[in-house]
């Protein structure tokens, strides 16, 4: 039996959210301040899902009283008039039927946020969530309140928005970009402030944000003949557990945990080649970044460049790089589940596995990529081939190997555009050889494809394939060998309306989820069995700028990378309403 | 500090109690990013012109999809006052495959990096892509479009010339 209390007053704060969200096109603010003048453009996304969720109560297997109700709405207004800008994020999110009475008592069965979180409900949160103001004054532009920051290639710095896996860490303080001649000033400081709401993957037991300080400084001098030249620093104060309920500011006055420091080179059709190149130095300081190092510092460093060509018809682009401990700066925000730094990790990011990953977060990695790219017919036909090579010397931790190995990963495909027609196609083997002849190599074949066939004027029928096979070498933390796919057909009626069908499908034993459509026996969690799963989803977009989705069925769990970094995403069952919109 | 921002924000309010009333278009947020050959370009400069802004990723295939038919509309348009903005939402550590995506392809309307998110925070905080906006030649927002789909370049064209209309 659920408890609805407080149903009433969650509904009114989601009607009231709701109501924020009505059109306000072309609305223009009046009056005395500095916002006269301004106007307003509202960005809003809803989206309200019903979790089906198959696990039982023992003793109760007939009663499913562990489904609920999610609901998350995310509102982004934005406040502009020449030479000023102010952007506020406000996020809500509440749980429904969430509660239940066994033996007259209630339970509740997952908790939205942790304790310390500012809430005036039981199942419900708002947030403002980001806010900012940047004013420009001549040629210096200032912002105040959430920004981002990305200095060279990442190796140093790389906060920045990435909702393609939901996530969104900002820097709250100030930043300031200017120009002085022909060079490129940006200095930022302030407090990380990651994303507390999901938008489309559960909330579950947020919690207060810890706040590491962050500092950086760039300069890049342009058009020195054809090249520009670059330089950045970067300081940190990392957070502790013991932090969370001491002022963030604090982190200002306490010792450093870590240095960075880079330079930059680029070089533009010298040669006919456009040249890159980047090198960072790093020096940590934090004990638990240390670790067992005999002078109570450990050092990083890291290498990148790349150069592009464009002999005819063909572009040549070769990448490479050397890390060491670079991504031991990640150990603090990697715990938060995001990345302060991400350095280029040369891979195809569509099939990334948990093999993959783990040489994508390497400490110590050498690695290489060359691709050609050849427009047969240009814009309308470009087939392209990529190699890249890795040279993994890390071992233990989340790695599956216990010797070095070395990696090659080759990779075909190509971009087929006809008018209405699109048809795109990658497919590529990878092989991951261990130095030890017994532990064998791991092996994975990959294609996804999108073919897109008009049908009468208006109308096309579209389908997407991405398919994996892997297999296992040997290693202590044997796994299975798997197959996954992600599929999909889907019939677009005119501008508005599209008809999708869902089928994905994965036997890999570590992605274990509910939903799947072959589920037979709880007890089967963690055991290899196949697992297909269905959905269905509508869309339409009643005018260009919204969106509404309304799905139904289920999906599976996976590693997603996106910006460099991984998050294995949690699958669903159930249904869900999505709205989203520009007013 | 999540209360102190609420007060702030609030206070901010408060403050300036400006009423709402209808406008003729967004204004659209000016921004200085570099292009792929470096050249720093303001959207500010582009003014009395109508601009179509893309937001696009080297990983996006519908981006891909999209791009030959803004290159179509650029030169068609382009001696009419009419201009694309191609904005690479493709973070720092993947930069160096832009430009030659767009050199295999040809394109030569102007491609600008933002690598720190800071212009597409502003302009589309879902980071969806593709992403179009049409800016009309007085610096207003008139439309935008989620997605692509092939075939939805002729709404956008419709858009464009009636922005080019009504400006002269």
């Amino acid at each position: 039996m659920a408890d609805l209390r407080c149903t009433g007053a969650r509904l009114a704060l989601g009607v009231l959210l709701a109501l924020g969200a009505r059109p306000a096109l072309a609305r223009e603010l009046k009056g005395e301040g500095p916002l006269d003048g301004a106007t307003l453009q509202l960005t809003t996304n809803f989206d309200l899902r019903f979790h089906e969720v198959p696990d039982r109560l023992a003793g109760f297997e007939d009663s499913n009283v562990l489904n609920y109700t999610e609901q998350v709405l995310r509102n982004n207004l934005l406040i502009s008039k020449p030479g000023l800008v102010v952007g506020l994020q406000v996020d809500e999110a509440a749980f429904f039927r969430n509660e239940y009475y066994l033996d007259d008592v209630l339970q509740t069965e997952r908790p939205l946020y942790a304790d310390g979180f500012l809430s005036p409900f039981d199942h419900a949160l708002v947030r403002l969530e980001k806010v900012y103001a940047t004013k420009r004054f001549g040629q210096v532009e200032l912002t105040a309140g959430d920004t981002y920051a990305s200095f060279g290639r990442g190796i140093a710095l790389n906060l920045i928005k990435n909702t393609g896996i939901d996530l969104d860490t900002s820097i709250r303080g100030a930043r300031s970009a200017f120009r002085v001649g022909n060079a490129d000033f940006t200095v930022v400081s302030g407090l990380t402030n990651p994303q507390d709401v999901s938008m489309f993957n559960p909330n579950r037991g947020i919690t207060k944000d810890q706040g590491h300080m962050v500092t950086g400084a760039r300069v890049e001098v342009f058009d020195i003949g054809k090249a520009s030249l670059g330089a950045h620093g970067v300081i940190y104060r990392f957070a502790r557990a013991d932090d969370v309920n001491s002022a963030a500011l604090q982190r200002y006055t306490e010792d450093l945990d870590a240095v960075a420091a880079g330079a930059t080179l680029q070089l533009n059709g010298v040669a006919g080649i456009d040249w890159f190149a980047e090198g960072d130095l790093v020096d940590y300081r934090a004990e638990e970044m240390v670790g067992e190092a005999e002078d109570g510092r450990l050092r990083g460093w890291a290498g990148y460049a790349s150069a592009a060509a464009y002999p005819g018809k063909a572009t040549v682009l070769v990448e490479g790089k050397r890390t060491k401990n670079t991504e031991v700066m990640n150990a603090f925000s990697g715990a938060e589940g995001w990345e302060i730094v991400a350095a280029p990790t040369l891979e195809y990011e569509m099939v990334i596995t948990e093999d993959a990953s783990a040489t994508v977060n390497s400490n110590d990695v050498a690695a290489g990529r060359v691709r050609i790219d050849y427009a047969v017919v240009p814009r309308k036909f470009i087939p392209y081939v990529s190699l890249a090579g890795f040279r993994d010397e890390e071992v233990g931790g989340e790695h599956f190997n216990a010797v070095p190995e070395t990696i090659g990963h080759g990779i075909v495909g190509w971009q087929l555009l006809e008018g209405r027609w699109v048809f795109q196609v990658n497919t590529g083997y990878r092989h991951d050889q261990r130095d030890v002849a017994e532990a064998g190599a791991d092996r994975m074949a990959h294609m996804d494809l999108d073919l897109h066939i008009p049908v009468g004027e208006k109308n096309a029928l579209e389908f997407t394939l991405n398919g994996r096979r892997f297999w296992w070498g040997n290693n202590p933390l044997q796994q299975t060998d798997f197959l996954e796919m992600n599929n999909a057909i889907v019939w677009h009626q005119g501008e508005k309306w599209a008809y999708i069908l869902y089928q994905d499908f994965t036997n890999n034993p570590i992605i274990t989820t509910d939903g799947n459509l072959t589920f037979i026996d709880p007890s089967s969690y963690g055991q290899d069995r196949d697992s297909l799963y269905g959905a269905f989803e509508v869309i339409v977009h009643p005018r260009p700028s919204s969106t509404l989705r309304l799905f139904y069925g289920a999906y599976k769990a996976g590693i997603r990378c996106a910006g460099g970094q991984c998050r294995t995403l949690p699958g669903f069952e159930g249904a869900r309403v999505t709205w989203q919109s520009t007013f | 500090m999540t209360r102190t921002f609420a007060a702030l924000a609030l206070a901010f309010g408060l403050a300036f109690g400006p009423t709402v009333a209808r406008a003729d278009g967004q204004v659209a947020p000016n921004f200085t990013l570099r292009d792929i050959n470096n050249a720093e370009v303001k959207l500010s400069d582009m003014k009395g012109k109508v601009v179509v802004m893309s937001f696009w990723a080297t990983w996006c295939q519908p981006c891909k999809a999209e791009m030959p038919h803004l290159q179509a509309m650029y030169d068609e348009l382009g001696a009419k006052g009419f201009t694309v903005l191609s904005v690479s939402i493709d973070d720092a550590r993947a930069a160096s495959g832009v430009k030659p995506y767009i050199k295999s392809n040809g394109f030569t309307f102007p491609v600008l990096l933002d690598k720190e998110t800071t212009v597409v925070a502003q302009y589309n905080p879902d980071k969806t892509v593709p992403y179009t906006v049409v800016i009309d030649r007085e610096g207003k927002i008139r439309n935008v479009h989620r997605g692509y789909n092939p075939g939805d370049e002729k709404k956008l064209r419709e858009e464009v010339l009636a922005a080019l209309g009504a400006g002269q």
